[in-house]
């Protein structure tokens, strides 16, 4: 299957212009950059996807082995980019994405001239020194948080009777929602988010970098922003005005201002 | 009118709050504060519903529902847990809209919220059994697959002196594993044991019988000179085993005596092993036995052959029951085809194995087994 | 593939059972039933006569022989008949069952 297709991509903008990527984190899928995505395909080549696993990507593919490190989404991504043949490209991360950009960056140095990591943390728990602002237990009850909120995919009962999945009625009904993704998936997914830890990915970063911190984020705090900034070297930070961990759902304005002027200073 | 809302709004059966773009809590009622446990004044432009909520309840809140506010502008019955101000936990439904501002900073969010803790313990418990039943479900297939492919018929050994061709083909996708086996196994200095047979059935009942027959044959060639005597005390151990199911059997004892392989053997139920002598013509071998595990006194024939040159071969009865339409292969389909193929056993197994696919269109409706042996003394003489 | 149904009639004087079709697995459980009744139990002499018989599987034969090795035991005979050439007289053989041949 091609990556394209397992990815759910969608491109857009000018063919010659400079490719920027934009990879959603945990939580939804590529709707997320619904405010922002536009405005950057006037002079940019835009290309959207969904992480496997998530959105309308080939929720087949997840393997739980494989996507046990973020390593293999990340190669996911690099695979796309080549198949599209892109090269200069910004890679734009959000929340656990921005550090599968930091790992695609690392894995195909000749592929990314620049990253933009928005709302990043390199590692989600506490630990000797360095605050992620969260605990085990926070994770384990985020874990039965989403065990009771299948937001209308198929009750857990049905998967034994029957086969739910194949009702197009069902589909299209999911189809015309958002941040619906599979549970065992989600579930394994946020295990992956929470419990990863890439510290020390960052010091090898060689490429222009831009962190987008929002002052009152509460899943990616001023503390592991900070972290990341210091530990890429000359990289730039942006702190934008408001609460919440989405920016370019919250502030997209102040959003594309700051990758604007990151990208043509 | 407007002497009516408030009133609506405060006295609603169900929790309800006005939240700002930034969460913060700028309007509750007194059901919400109820379940808050806590004072208008502790809550009302003081706290957010993120810090009303548990921790993974917070992450939740970023990360799926107020994306969710912001992109479909609803979100219906999330289960959440408050915690009140002594810790206490109270599972909640929660369902809420977006008013929007005339920026997204200025918008405000209608949250309605019901309490429903039994709702939640039923769900709580449904979740464990179900999980546990998948579980469970999830063991019982991988046993069952395990012990199926143990007991697929293994490559045979080399043995010095003889050649062995052997194939298996599964009927269907192979997933299910069907009765039949075959073996040869050494039970002393220049003597071996070959068998082929079939137990009745599929799956892993009769995986199970297989690995039993498969294992008590190896203990009674020990006992048994006689193929026949070993098929009567096979025959008793199947019976005692417990079990509906029986099978059927070709037991093959072969004698290197230095110049020759000396063969005796035994037929239960099974299908007589064909003999092909180097001249092409073929034979059946061998006399009819009764099924092995059905009776309490069947039975069985011992033959005698001196292999010399010969080829002989052993098959199941998904070989001669293979059917196309209302034909039958048959055994007047494969002595024909055996005495046309190559004096090679190798040859033999694979044309028997060819033809018989092709004759049902490449799918078995049964298992099917095929074994030929040969002496391998005679190609190393002829170089 | 063209499969019969099984079907079956009784003699009257129920000493002779006539077997049609294919003996799958419900076939099967249905003929053990059926010749422990007509047989009382297996202790009346009875003849099945599987000549027109398509589908005759070893777990059907294996159900055959087991009522035949009890009636015996019982002192009652039950006796398969099956026509020269035809499926179940290879089947019997096969089994190592005797027949006789109609």
């Amino acid at each position: 299957m091609r990556a394209a297709d397992r990815l759910n991509a969608h491109v857009s903008g000018p063919s010659g212009a400079r490719p920027v990527v934009l990879v959603h984190g945990f939580g939804c899928d590529q709707e997320m950059w619904r405010l922002v995505a536009p405005e950057l395909s006037v002079d940019h080549r835009v290309v959207l996807l969904d992480l496997v696993g998530s959105g309308g990507s080939d929720l087949a593919s997840y393997d739980p082995e494989r996507y046990s490190r973020l390593e293999a989404h990340s190669e996911d991504v690099v695979a796309l980019c080549r198949e599209l043949g892109l090269s200069d490209v910004v890679l734009v991360g959000h929340s656990v994405s921005a550090m599968i950009a930091v790992l695609a960056h690392l894995g195909a140095p000749d592929l990314f001239s620049a990253l933009v990591l928005v709302g990043p943390s390199a590692r989600y728990l506490d630990d000797d020194g360095y605050v992620g602002g969260f605990s085990r237990s926070d994770i384990d009850d985020l874990l039965e948080t989403m065990d009771s909120n299948h937001l209308g995919w198929q009750d857990p009962l049905a998967g034994m009777v029957t086969a739910g999945a194949d009702d197009p009625a069902l589909q299209a009904e999911m189809e015309a929602t958002f941040c619906r993704n599979q549970p065992e998936i989600a579930r394994h997914f946020a295990e992956v988010t929470f419990l990863g830890d890439n510290r020390d990915d960052l010091p090898k970063v060689s490429v222009p970098t831009l962190v987008l911190q929002v002052r009152h984020d509460a899943i990616a705090p001023q503390s592991a922003g900070a972290f990341v900034h210091e530990h890429v070297a000359g990289s730039r930070m942006v702190v934008i005005e408001g609460h919440g961990h989405v920016p370019h759902l919250s502030a997209p304005a102040e959003t594309l201002k700051a990758i604007r002027e990151f990208l043509s200073p | 009118m407007t002497g009516l809302r408030p009133d609506l709004f405060e006295q609603a059966p169900c929790g309800y709050a006005v939240l700002d773009a930034s969460g913060l809590v700028v309007e509750a009622n007194a059901e919400l504060l109820r379940l808050l446990g806590r004072t208008r004044e502790q809550v009302v432009d003081r706290l957010t519903l993120a810090q009303l909520v548990s921790a993974g309840g917070r992450i939740y809140l970023d990360t799926h529902v107020f994306p969710m506010l912001s992109l479909e502008g609803v979100v219906r019955e999330l289960a959440l847990d408050v915690v009140q101000a002594d810790g206490t936990r109270v599972p909640v439904l929660v369902s809420a809209n977006l008013a929007p501002g005339p920026e997204p900073e200025r918008s405000l969010i209608r949250v309605v919220v019901l309490e429903a803790r039994d709702r939640r313990r039923y769900e709580t418990d449904l979740l464990e059994s179900v999980r546990s039943i998948e579980a469970a479900r999830q063991v019982a297939a991988e046993l069952a697959e395990t012990l199926q492919r143990t007991l697929i018929p293994p490559t045979p050994p080399a043995v010095d002196g003889l050649a062995i061709a052997a194939a298996y083909r599964p009927a269907g996708d192979g997933r299910e594993v069907g009765g039949d086996f075959y073996d040869v196994f050494q039970v002393a200095d220049h003597e071996w044991l070959a068998v082929i047979g079939d137990v009745t059935g599929k799956g892993v009942a009769a995986a199970t019988v297989t690995a039993f027959v498969r294992h008590t044959i190896r203990d009674l060639a020990m006992q048994h000179q006689d193929p026949s005597d070993l098929l009567q005390a096979l025959n008793r151990a199947v019976l005692e085993h417990d079990t509906d199911r029986f099978c059927t059997l070709v037991v093959l004892r072969l004698v290197d005596d230095g110049a020759d392989w000396s063969l005796t053997g035994s037929v239960g139920g099974h299908p007589l092993p064909v003999l092909r002598r180097t001249d092409g013509s073929v034979a059946e071998l061998g006399t009819h036995g009764s099924l092995v595990g059905v009776i309490a006194t069947p039975t069985f024939t011992t033959f005698e052959h001196r292999l010399g040159d010969d080829l002989l071969l052993l098959y199941t009865d998904g070989v001669i029951e293979a059917r196309r339409g209302r034909e039958l292969f048959g055994l007047e389909g494969l002595l024909p085809l055996v005495a046309g193929a190559d004096h090679e056993p190798a040859a033999v197994t694979a044309t028997v194995v060819e033809e018989v696919l092709a004759f049902q269109d490449g799918n078995p409706r049964d298992d099917i087994a095929v074994l030929t042996l040969g002496s391998a003394r005679r190609r190393a003489v002829a170089g | 593939m063209e499969e019969r149904a099984f079907s079956y009639e009784v003699s009257d004087g129920s000493d002779r059972l006539v077997l049609h079709g294919d003996l799958d697995e419900g076939a099967t459980v249905q003929v053990r039933m059926l010749v422990k009744e007509i047989t009382d139990g297996l202790t009346r002499d009875l003849t099945i006569d599987l000549t027109d018989v398509d589908l005759l599987p070893s777990s059907a034969v294996g159900v055959l022989a087991n009522a035949q090795d009890t009636a015996g035991k019982q002192g009652a005979a039950l006796t398969f008949v099956a026509a020269d050439g035809t499926i179940a007289a290879r089947v019997l053989t096969i089994c190592g069952l005797s027949y006789d041949e109609a």
